[in-house]
């Protein structure tokens, strides 16, 4: 077990890093930000100030040293824009983002796992089709147009719920329906095909040969099973929640780190895009290890075979 | 679609009845009895792919005349629409109908190519990377993790900010989505496909390797990866839409759906239709897709997720 | 009915514990439906074995499986009766079944290894037979389910009881099997080829096993198997099925003396014996039909080398040749 999660672990740090390396390649790669920055006419001389200030007058390769070095000590540069740490820019604004995200991700997984386990127990009837044909039409849809069409019904037609900002718990309402939908729909449609499997099993006909009661079958028996697969794709399902909140938050001005972060792409903001960019991989990165720990748990078959999993 | 060929040939009669039984005898023919959801998709998504190709015939205006006296003029079956703009105008005057058929063709001209970029990309690198072995399965499977540890719309949109946005660009980034599902499917098959006897045979008759993958091998895999392109393609439609949604997609002058939803979110109180339209375009289009592409999955390759 | 001088010492019995008549099992499969049960009789009584035996896919799990009411989605019964101590569980609720399943009638099913949750330890498993049956607190069922894997022959019970099933081998898991159908003291036991896939020595084990718990809780136990060899060692009446049908019922002794069908005897002629050299020719040519091949009147019709028009038309109807023994043959094999 532990030499497991020390591979993981070592894995997931190089990840990372891969992560780092490339993000430092296309930003800096991608010319020289002064211009973005200043109108064309800024006299050279100025410019090379800057420059120097900001660390962008050395060799590529200087460059990527000293960025490493200071993302190891914490330091993520400061806006071209207002001359705020990036770090202080994000973490502002992390606090909502995380408040939408959260709510989001506890609602669309309680519903999802839910509405797949009824699903397949249900299987071949009016409601496992009506489940799965919402869940089918519920990814399919454009989630910034979902947006607008809530928008439109609840916020301007019918007067219920505000349109934009972030003051009070109606205001989570849209945004976090808008995301959730299409989350707990995959997430339903996952669990219906684990569940499926787990109940062809000739375990489960084991349990029922005891006179276990159905619902035992389920809770005891068939979920505890269905679990495993179902966890590793909801690990991957929070990579979708972020990229996904992003254009919600822009959609609904949530003034969260994701609306700052299409904001400062708008604008080629280098050190809030590079930091909110790590910050993204990390928090996937690190909730897939646990993920993979928690597999561990799960499943007992992995933590004796050790390392590997495999 | 070569359908409509097959379609025409039914000899020509009276009545709504007849037009249900060559379309129940098609869908026989095609294994759909019984689908109507799956024949509906497949009607929808040849209707699209037609207007993609041919709606420039039926283009009333070009998608970029401004008709200043008609600004955000609703749509002809809305109080105060007209017939010379049927799906009204939007906020410079020009015709929403006209944009909706140009944008049309480009979501869809960039999600197929886009689609077809990551299934080649993705599944070449699977077939290397399962010959290889070794060093080079490493570093596939790492880039494959680093990939996976991003939200790709993320990744996206960093790179058109920085690295510059040009079509090229937008439908490279956008075909780049989704590699690592081909490249993990492929190697994987591609492995368990070196491990079976007749390649084993077919290898000691010294068949040339790449050969025995274009003969052998790629014919056995090749289902598997259409239907997960199939499955793949909504997706890709989705993200150049979100782009365009979000202004870092297609740029004027040209123009996408997404792009068009961008522009009706600022008149959404005015002018509803400039975004629901498109929205709706897309939505049943990638519904279709989805629909047609479970089921090819279920009939083909129950194996797939 | 049955002749108790002729089956064993301890015999008396006047009421079967477990009757089966006329039932017939379908399954709605893609293809059709198929009716891989028809219309089967079984007997058996507390304190005896029937060996079930057959080829594979004659039928016997799915028999089985279908007193229990625990047949998939897709069989279902059409007709016929399941006596269980008079009393037809075909016709009780879901509720009275589950009240019996496990408790009354355990199973132990053909395939150990698939038949265990994999993510929870042996011990859970065998202490919620208990749990669901029997008024136990929690550190009652685990001593009663340490004895129990003691009982079954598993050495350092305290140890295994914490395993999950993938720490077990075949036998072991077998064994595991058989703790947990057993937990409740059932009257009556169905094992389905608890032998099957196991090496020699440990088959030997696991069937002394059996008829030990047999004789200890005075159960009746009904055991699956198409291995002849099995059969001779633990059955006391044997009941032979072809293609979803019994085609010939006898106590042990007799079946293995003077064989009336002539797929017993093919079957008997394929078991090597001592006293002959295993003769190939002799062995049943060809192999058993899937259900989409079963012809009508006498199933075994296409293998057999007796028939004649009569064995093609109609299904053989049993001839009662003893009080014990009964063959469903137009030409059984003595009058031959
Ligand atoms: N779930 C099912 N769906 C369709 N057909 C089934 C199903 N289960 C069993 N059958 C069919 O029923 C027939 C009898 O199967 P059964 O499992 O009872 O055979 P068996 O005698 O136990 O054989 P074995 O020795 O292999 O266990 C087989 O032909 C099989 O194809
Ligand atoms: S009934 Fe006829 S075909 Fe069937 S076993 Fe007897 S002799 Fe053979
Ligand atoms: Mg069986």
């Amino acid at each position: 077990m532990t030499r497991y999660v020390l591979i993981k672990v070592l894995r997931s740090i190089f990840t990372l890093w891969i992560v780092v390396s490339a993000v430092f390649l296309v930003l800096r790669a991608s010319g020289d930000p002064l211009y973005s920055v200043f109108s064309l006419g800024t006299p050279e001389a100025t410019l090379d100030v800057f420059r120097a200030k900001w660390g962008i007058d050395k060799s590529i390769f200087e460059q990527y040293v000293i960025y490493l070095g200071d993302i190891l000590r914490g330091d993520f540069g400061t806006s071209f824009f207002d001359g705020q740490s990036a770090w202080d820019l994000v973490t502002e604004r992390l606090p909502k983002t995380l408040l939408l995200g959260g709510t989001t991700f506890v609602i669309s997984v309680i519903a999802g796992v839910l509405l797949g386990t009824i699903a397949a127990l249900k299987r071949g009837t009016v409601w496992d089709r009506g489940i799965m044909t919402a869940a089918v039409a519920s990814f399919s849809m454009p989630s910034y147009f979902l947006a607008l069409l809530l928008i439109l019904l609840f916020s301007l037609k019918l007067r219920w719920l505000p349109t934009a900002g972030a003051d009070t718990w109606k205001h989570l309402i849209l945004p976090a329906t808008t995301l959730g939908l299409t989350l707990s729909g995959s997430i339903a449609r996952f669990t219906r095909s684990a569940m499926l499997e787990v109940l062809r099993q000739s375990y489960m006909r084991t349990a029922r040969a005891k006179g276990a009661p159905r619902w035992r079958q389920i809770a005891w028996h068939a979920l505890p099973n269905a679990a495993i697969p179902t966890v590793t794709v909801i690990g991957f399902q929070l990579g979708w929640l972020i990229g996904g909140s992003v254009v919600i938050e822009t959609v609904f001005a949530w003034p969260g780190a994701g609306r700052l972060f299409i904001t400062s792409v708008g604008v080629r903001d280098f050190a809030v895009v590079q930091l909110f960019i790590l910050m993204v991989a990390s928090t996937v990165i690190l909730a897939n290890l646990l993920v993979d720990i928690l597999y561990g748990f799960l499943d007992p078959r992995i933590s004796v075979t050790g390392g590997g999993g495999k | 679609m070569s359908v409509r060929n097959t379609e025409v040939k039914e000899p020509p009669q009276a009545g709504a009845q007849i037009n249900r039984s060559w379309l129940g005898a098609l869908m026989h023919r095609w294994g759909l009895q019984g689908e109507w959801l799956v024949t509906i998709a497949m009607i929808y998504i040849g209707f699209i792919l037609f207007v993609a190709v041919f709606g420039f015939l039926f283009q009333p205006y070009p998608h970029t005349q401004l008709d200043l006296f008609n600004q955000l003029q609703p749509p002809v079956f809305m109080d105060g629409g007209s017939w010379e703009h049927i799906f009204g105008t939007d906020d410079l005057g020009r015709d929403v109908l006209s944009r909706l058929i140009r944008g049309l063709r480009l979501s869809v001209l960039i999600g197929v190519i886009g689609t077809a970029i990551g299934a080649v990309l993705g599944s070449f690198l699977g077939i290397v990377a399962a010959h290889f072995r070794g060093w080079v399965e490493e570093v596939l499977m790492m880039l494959v993790d680093v990939q996976v540890s991003l939200p790709f719309i993320i990744f996206a949109l960093a790179i058109l900010a920085f690295v510059g946005n040009s079509l090229t660009i937008l439908i490279i980034v956008v075909g780049i989505d989704g590699w690592e599902r081909y490249a993990r499917l492929a190697r994987s098959m591609v492995l368990s496909a070196n491990q079976q006897d007749y390649v084993l045979a077919v290898r000691s008759l010294g068949l040339s390797h790449f050969n025995i993958y274009r003969r052998h091998v790629l014919p056995n895999i090749m289902g598997t990866l259409i239907v997960q392109a199939t499955i793949n393609l909504p997706g890709v439609i989705l993200l150049e839409s979100t782009l365009s949604f979000l202004g870092l997609g297609v740029q004027p002058p040209m123009t996408s759906l997404g792009q068009i939803l961008g522009v009706g979110r600022d008149y959404l109180i005015l002018a509803p239709w400039i975004a629901v339209l498109p929205g709706t375009v897309i939505f049943f289009l990638t519904l279709s897709i989805a629909i047609v592409g479970d089921w090819l999955r279920d009939r083909l390759d129950p194996t797939l997720q | 009915m049955i002749d108790p001088s002729n089956t064993g010492p301890d015999a008396a019995r006047a009421t079967p514990l477990l009757e089966v008549r006329g039932l017939s099992v379908v399954f709605d499969t893609p293809d059709g439906c198929h009716r891989v049960v028809d219309n089967v009789d079984l007997q058996v009584s507390a304190g005896r074995t029937l060996g079930l035996v057959g080829e594979s896919g004659s039928g016997k799990s799915v028999t089985c499986l279908a007193v229990l009411r625990l047949l998939a989605v897709r069989g279902r019964v059409t007709s016929g009766e399941v006596l269980f101590q008079g009393r037809d569980l075909l016709k009780v609720s879901e509720e009275e079944m589950e009240a019996l399943r496990g408790c009354q009638i355990g199973m132990v099913f053909q395939d150990p290894m698939v038949s265990l949750n994999p993510v929870r330890t042996i011990g859970w498993q065998i202490a919620e037979s208990l749990h669901l049956h029997q008024n136990l607190s929690k550190s009652g069922a685990a001593k009663r389910t340490l004895e129990l894997l003691d009982l079954v022959g598993i050495p350092e019970p305290k140890t295994r009881f914490g395993e999950y099933p993938h720490q077990f081998s075949g036998g072991m898991s077998q064994r595991a099997m058989i703790a947990m159908a057993i937990a409740c003291q059932p009257k009556l036991l169905i094992a389905d080829e608890p032998t099957t896939a196991l090496d020699v020595t440990i088959q030997a084990q696991i069937l002394e096993l059996l008829s030990d718990l047999k004789k200890e809780l005075d159960m009746a136990l009904i055991l699956i198997t198409h291995d002849l060899g099995v059969i001779a060692e633990a059955a006391d009446d044997v009941a032979v099925m072809y293609a979803g049908r019994v085609v010939e019922e006898a106590p042990v002794l007799d079946l293995f003396d003077s064989p009336l069908h002539h797929y017993t005897m093919g079957l008997l002629n394929s078991l090597p014996r001592i006293d002959r050299s295993v003769d190939r020719l002799s062995a049943i040519e060809g192999a058993a039909p899937p259900p989409q091949d079963f012809v009508e009147g006498c199933r075994f019709e296409p293998r057999c080398g007796h028939c004649d028009d009569a064995c093609s038309g109609v299904r053989p109807d049993f001839s009662q040749i003893s009080d014990t023994r009964r063959v469903a043959c137009m030409h059984p094999v003595a009058a031959t």
